[in-house]
């Protein structure tokens, strides 16, 4: 039989420091329904979507209540959505039809989301890329459970700069078609370099091209288990070294994605399809104990933005990919700390205190396992200012080989310092603004590609 | 005829009991296929199942020469010594699979571990490890690890149990055993999963 204080530090993840299985993503490849009649793609989107995940709910709640976890979301990621927007005289009442039939299939299924109304676009852009990229505003503000990605970036191909003026103007036309729910669109967009395949978390989650028909992927998150051993170690020991929080975090993040691992593969074979991939991330929720800004200040850090922040960043993002590694089979995904800003109570209060900067963060994400997140702009942020924030995420992914991410919400009508709530999840903030927001508009508008940086050269 | 039993030794502790007690039963031509040892408030606790080859004199004449040699062995350590012989079915039972561990902690009084039991007793449960913990006792700790059966569900036995124990201020966990096992052991989850 296990060591009481293995059984006691086990319930203590579950019951006291919000250990949760984030979420259970299947992975639906639609390829197959292109059809020549477009009404007849629909349908079989519908079709094919409900009856690959009819029963995902309940097996994952079976699952869960096994082990006694949470499984807090179950959500559905497909192939990339403009491949079946590839077709001759398509429109973008087309895109919208198809996101209305993915939107019925999640209602339908029981899923709260659906990732991978997706374009890749990090080299060049077919006729149904562009589509899809023209149609997000109006996807977006139609559909509740659509979430929407575009690639423009890798390290083997550069940036597709046309793309990222492009999609940045859409997301300034995606907050205005939102208007009502405060440009709550924007919040499902977001904009990737170096976009992993098997994300299962959103609004980037994605079934890549060269994944499987059909695949069970699971997101762990557990930033109060990190946070809590750390305080642990700290009255162990007192003052720990950085080497010693290192490796209580590793550790941790190894229990936490073998939890996981676990669950993940209970899911799959219960509904007979493969098991993908843990994506351990440290993912908050608004909730007070749930925050990944929280262990920065259990760090030492008392103020979150102040010099040392982005090293802190880097020692637990480093910290969860080891452990992770060793925990699972197969990890993937974005694996690491997440920053957004909105669903991080403690992130959330220092851009509001103003201690934590666009441009801080921007430095944090070139270390941390995505880019800015879930960041509220003023209403009248141009789509150049957006086009310059992506360019500047897409070089820090680009050169460091790793994803980063732009997902930002320029709010209609807000200004700096105005108070935003979209509540669940999604959480709320304080908008903030880049120092410098203009003045670049020439260099963003140059189109054209940016070339692969040297270090992409590998073969 | 070969024959296993059962001995149960309580004694004082100290230094070279297991030496001692393991000396007699080897002497005797005793082979031991199972050892649990503890100290349990102070007192030295072995229970282990030893078989032998030949029970030439007869199953209960060999009982009392168990007894007799370990009582001896261990005269200067107050010892109880408890034998007896294993039954073939007994033997053959195995440990099942689907374990749960129920885990309850609270303040220590009278009566828990009784309350506890006899609630799992009521819904068919067996219990097949028992541990409690009451040296802290505002945090007294019982773990158990249990058989559910079929027909009975994780979430049923725990609602039932929080029930009856959280007017009594304790709190109660019934987790299936592999999410202990997969937090805390290294080793391929497939492993644990059966695959």
């Amino acid at each position: 039989m296990l060591e009481t204080s293995e059984i006691s530090s086990t319930i203590r993840m579950i019951h006291e420091e919000h250990l949760d299985m984030r979420t259970v993503t299947m992975g639906i490849n639609l390829n197959s329904c292109v059809d020549s009649s477009f009404a007849k793609t629909c349908d079989c989107v519908y079709d094919r979507i409900c009856r690959c995940a009819g029963r995902l709910v309940e097996a994952a709640d079976r699952t869960g209540a096994r082990y006694g976890v949470e499984i807090v979301n179950k959500r559905i990621s497909i192939s990339p959505a403009s491949i079946l927007l590839e077709g001759e005289g398509r429109t973008v009442d087309d895109a919208v039809a198809l996101a209305n039939a993915l939107d019925r299939a999640a209602e339908s299924v029981g899923v709260n989301l659906l990732g991978g109304f997706t374009a890749l676009v990090q080299k060049g852009m077919t006729r149904g890329e562009a589509l899809l990229i023209d149609s997000l505003p109006a996807v977006l503000s139609a559909t509740k459970r659509v979430c929407a990605s575009v690639n423009v970036a890798t390290t083997k191909a550069g940036i597709n700069a046309d793309a990222v003026m492009r999609v940045a103007r859409k997301v300034v036309e995606t907050a205005k078609a939102s208007i009502a729910d405060r440009g709550f669109g924007a919040a499902k967009l977001v904009v990737f370099a170096n976009q992993p395949e098997d994300n299962p978390f959103m609004a980037g989650a994605l079934l890549g091209p060269g994944e499987a028909e059909c695949v069970i992927n699971v997101g762990v998150s557990g930033p109060g288990v990190v946070k809590r051993a750390i305080d642990r170690l700290k009255k162990r020991v007192g003052h720990p070294r950085l080497d010693q929080i290192a490796e209580e975090a590793k550790h941790t993040a190894y229990r936490v994605t073998r939890v996981g691992e676990l669950i993940g593969h209970e899911v799959a074979a219960a509904l007979g399809v493969p098991f993908g991939v843990v994506d351990l991330a440290l993912a908050p929720t608004p909730a007070v104990g749930d925050s990944v800004g929280e262990i920065y200040q259990s760090m030492g850090l008392e103020r979150i933005g102040a010099p040392g922040t982005t090293a802190a960043v880097m020692i637990i993002n480093d910290a969860v990919k080891k452990g992770g590694s060793f925990a699972s089979v197969s990890v993937g995904g974005l694996s690491g700390a997440f920053i957004p800003v909105m669903e991080d109570h403690a992130l959330s209060q220092a851009v509001t205190e103003g201690s934590l900067t666009l441009e801080k963060l921007e430095a944090m994400t070139a270390v941390c396992s995505v880019g800015l997140d879930m960041i509220l702009l003023p209403g009248d942020t141009t789509a150049e200012t957006i086009a310059g924030i992506i360019l500047d995420e897409a070089a820090i992914g680009v050169v460091n080989r790793k994803t980063t991410a732009v997902r930002v919400i320029p709010v209609p009508g807000a200004k700096v310092g105005d108070e935003i709530d979209f509540g669940g999840l999604f959480g709320g903030g304080t908008v903030t603004a880049p120092k410098c927001p203009g003045g670049n508009e020439t260099f963003v508008t140059a189109g054209g590609r940016i070339p692969a940086p040297i270090n992409s050269l590998t073969n | 005829m070969s024959m296993t039993y059962l001995v149960t030794v309580v004694a004082s502790d100290r230094p070279g009991v297991v030496r001692d007690v393991s000396c007699a039963l080897f002497d005797m031509g005793g082979n031991l296929l199972d050892v649990r040892q503890t100290i349990v408030g102070g007192i030295f606790v072995l229970n282990a199942t030893v078989s032998f080859d030949s029970v030439a004199d007869g199953i209960d004449a060999m009982r009392s020469s168990i007894t007799t040699n370990v009582l001896k062995a261990l005269a200067a350590d107050k010892p109880d010594v408890c034998v007896r012989p294993v039954a073939n079915e007994e033997q053959s039972r195995k440990q099942s699979s689907g374990n749960y561990v129920l885990a309850v902690t609270g303040s220590d009084k009278p009566g828990r571990v009784y309350k506890i039991s006899s609630i799992l007793a009521s819904y068919g449960v067996n219990i097949e490890d028992w541990r409690y913990d009451s040296r802290d006792a505002d945090h007294a700790l019982s773990i158990g690890l249990v058989k559910l059966p079929d027909g009975v569900s994780r979430e049923e036995l725990e609602n039932a149990l929080r029930k009856e124990l959280s007017p009594l201020g304790l709190t109660t966990s019934l987790r299936h055993e592999n999410i202990f096992r997969a937090t805390n052991e290294v080793g391929p989850i497939a492993a644990l999963l059966g695959e």
